[in-house]
């Protein structure tokens, strides 16, 4: 009978795996579905993205956590691009650099106020981090030129703006997709989900051990 | 009336944390454009044809410029503490219309006649100069 129990147990965890991964890999494809989308937006001035798709960098990172957000974030830029055509082009590694320095910042202050801080924060310090990121590759890479300098108020500014909205955003997308039972083991938006995928993917660990 | 109570509704769900980093990203947004934006006025005015530099005039005095590039004579007026084309033999007219410049690093170019205006603070001048010097 316990036995019976036990080998349930396991099958609804690996059930919760398999769900998770179906919906990492629909996060995936969505990101890069947006990111496709903004490349072809008209856009008055070159650099100046909305970053849509950060969105569901941040769903999946309140989701299923920091390595989810990583996931989403370098598959998105690597899938994007190649799927625009812009693969290793100068505009790639703005946006790979803007990228990681989004998901670093990201991550380290989800890391840091677990369970506080919302998607509104955790999106604004993306915006910045993708801002930092690229002025630092155009600086290395493209242009070395006083003026660049000069554009930075506005890009905080036009950040200031997209990372409110997009956080907003996310937290409209992310209390619909709460009710989805794949997001059963997260009760609210900001209670992580990290807390529960760390515990339930070293219980699964311990039970493929044992 | 009722967007501004929306927004406060708003702003009272936001967590602290988020309310905190919405606050400094908004400072640093706005502090930044006192800090990199510098609208200093120039001192000189610096006419380029092609990459040779033809004049070099402080952007006070009054003066009116003439020079010559592969289409013809491009005009440049210098007038209360202002600089702009007055004509050019282009065809589209685009540094004509781009009006008057007057802060440092600014620049109206003439692309078909190879004509570059470019106004300049007093210590590029300087610099520039001992670079031409030596």
């Amino acid at each position: 009978m316990r036995g019976a129990m036990t080998f349930s147990v396991a099958e609804n965890r690996s059930l919760t795996r398999e769900r998770r991964r179906v919906m990492l890999a629909l996060f995936i494809a969505l990101a890069i579905a947006v990111h496709t989308f903004e490349v072809l937006l008209p856009n008055p001035i070159p650099w100046f993205r909305i970053g849509l798709a950060n969105i569901l960098g941040i769903c999946a990172l309140f989701s299923f956590g920091i390595r989810a957000l990583w996931a989403v974030t370098l598959c998105r830029i690597v899938g994007g691009s190649l799927l625009v055509g812009s693969l290793f082009a100068p505009g790639f590694l703005l946006s790979l650099g803007g990228g990681l320095c989004a998901c670093l910042l990201m991550s380290l202050a989800y890391a840091a106020f677990r369970r506080t801080i919302g998607p509104v924060g955790v999106s604004l310090l993306g915006a910045y981090g993708h801002i930092c990121g690229q002025l630092l590759i155009a600086w290395l890479v493209i242009i070395r030129h006083s003026s660049l300098w000069m554009l930075i108020p506005f890009f905080l500014l036009f950040a200031l703006i997209s990372g409110t909205i997009n956080g907003i955003v996310s937290e409209f997308l992310l209390r619909v997709l709460i009710r989805h039972p794949v997001f059963e083991a997260v009760e609210e938006p900001y209670v992580t989900a990290l807390g529960h995928a760390d515990v339930s993917q070293s219980e699964i660990n311990n039970m493929e051990e044992s | 009336m009722a967007g501004l109570r929306a927004l406060g509704s708003w702003w009272k769900k936001l967590p602290v944390i988020d309310r905190l980093i919405l606050t400094c990203t908004c400072l640093i947004a706005f502090g930044s454009f006192g800090l990199f934006v510098n609208l200093q006025t120039g001192q000189r005015v610096s006419v380029y044809s092609g990459s040779e530099l033809i004049y070099n005039v402080p952007l006070d005095e009054d003066s009116l410029l003439e020079v010559r590039g592969p289409l013809g004579v491009t005009v440049v007026k210098v007038e209360n503490h202002s600089v702009r084309i007055l004509s050019s033999p282009c065809p589209n007219k685009t540094c004509v219309r781009s009006g008057a410049v007057e802060h440092v690093h600014d620049l109206i170019a003439c692309l078909p006649n190879h004509v570059f205006v470019k106004i300049e603070g007093e210590e590029n001048h300087e610099r520039g100069y001992d670079l031409l010097s030596r």
